[in-house]
């Protein structure tokens, strides 16, 4: 198939929903920007709660799949980044409950890597300090810094005002910072 | 503005969630004080932390099966221009419209009725005005 440089233009620039309506129509050229969009943001936060990695990769599919598939997201209506978010939250919480107890049984083995090496690079102490949230802060920042949701966009997810986001948002950046700091001291 | 209240503000500011004025004046304490801008750096930093402690792709094979995938359930069909327009959604009023369009048509198109004369008031009489002759037409002088 050709694509014409307007074409292009016009996908690379078109919204989210615009996107979703065309790939629905079988354009695949709008399934690429849509593609390119997510595939970061929306694959590190599932990673952050399925930490078996294939099972992370289906589980990435199924939630692409699931929000193209569902004709009760009417992209007219809401808003695609919002509605992708709340999918893949809740498939994260099945996958959760199925794996754990076998999570339960891994968190109880001594975790060689951190024994043998106590100088931690940097990534590996966001991820600790953030393994040491209570879920809703860890959920509120992934949100955030992860997945780039505005503020209306994590209420939505999350069910709940757009100024109870902002003050819990201060709140989780505090408690991200102390346990940041707990790390680096010796 | 002092530190104090900079650095209890940091957070806010860089979450873009402070009114204007504190916005302005965290800013303002920013520009002028080493510590505290400093400061903002670091928390920076930590926070962009999180984006790149979790950025990862999924591998190349998953984006081509979800791609194929994609395109076999939503390939495209040849009536979809005509199937994507019947499906355009429609506005509110557009029922209004659509329901108002015979009664439109039937005034635009319906015969001219003649005028019902009124018995009971007949007619005033018909009146030259305004003729601006002061003589008659056939004693005017026509060379
Ligand atoms: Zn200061």
């Amino acid at each position: 198939m050709t694509c014409g440089i307007d074409e292009v233009v016009t996908a690379v620039t078109a919204s989210d929903e615009a996107l979703t309506r065309a790939v629905r129509e079988g354009d695949m050229e709008a399934f690429d920007v849509l593609y390119a969009r997510y595939e970061v943001r929306l694959f590190a936060y599932v990673r952050r709660f399925v930490t078996d990695r294939p099972r992370a990769e289906d589980v990435f599919q199924e939630v692409f799949m699931t929000v193209l598939r569902d004709r009760t997201f009417d992209p007219s209506r809401g808003r695609f980044a919002p509605w992708l978010f709340t999918v893949a939250r809740n498939h994260c919480r099945m996958e959760h409950r199925k794996g754990s107890r076998e999570s339960r049984a891994l968190d109880a083995l001594p975790t060689p890597v951190a024994a043998a090496e106590p100088a931690y690079l940097e990534a590996d102490q966001v991820r600790l300090a953030m393994d040491a949230l209570p879920d809703a802060q860890r959920q509120l920042l992934l949100l955030k810094q992860v997945a780039e949701l505005t503020y209306r966009e994590i209420a939505s997810v999350l069910g709940v005002a757009e100024g109870t986001i902002k003050s819990r948002l201060h709140t989780a950046t505090s408690a991200f910072r102390a346990q940041l700091a707990k790390g680096e001291t010796p | 503005m002092n530190c104090d209240d900079a650095l209890e503000k940091l957070s806010d500011h860089h979450h873009e969630t402070l009114a204007t004025g504190e916005a302005v004046a965290v800013a303002e304490h920013l520009g002028a004080c080493g510590g505290c801008a400093q400061a903002y750096c670091r928390l920076q930093a930590q926070l962009r932390g999180i984006g790149s402690a979790y950025a990862e792709r999924p591998s190349s094979g998953t984006r081509d099966a979800l791609r194929a995938a994609v395109a076999t359930e939503f390939a495209a069909k040849p009536t979809g221009g005509l199937l994507s327009f019947l499906r355009r959604p429609v506005p509110a009023y557009g029922a209004v419209l659509a329901a108002a369009l015979p009664l439109v048509a039937w005034l635009a198109l319906r015969p001219a009725e003649p005028k019902p004369i009124d018995v009971a008031q007949p007619p005033a009489p018909a009146r030259i005005h305004d003729y601006g002759a002061t003589v008659p037409l056939f004693d005017r002088n026509v060379s």
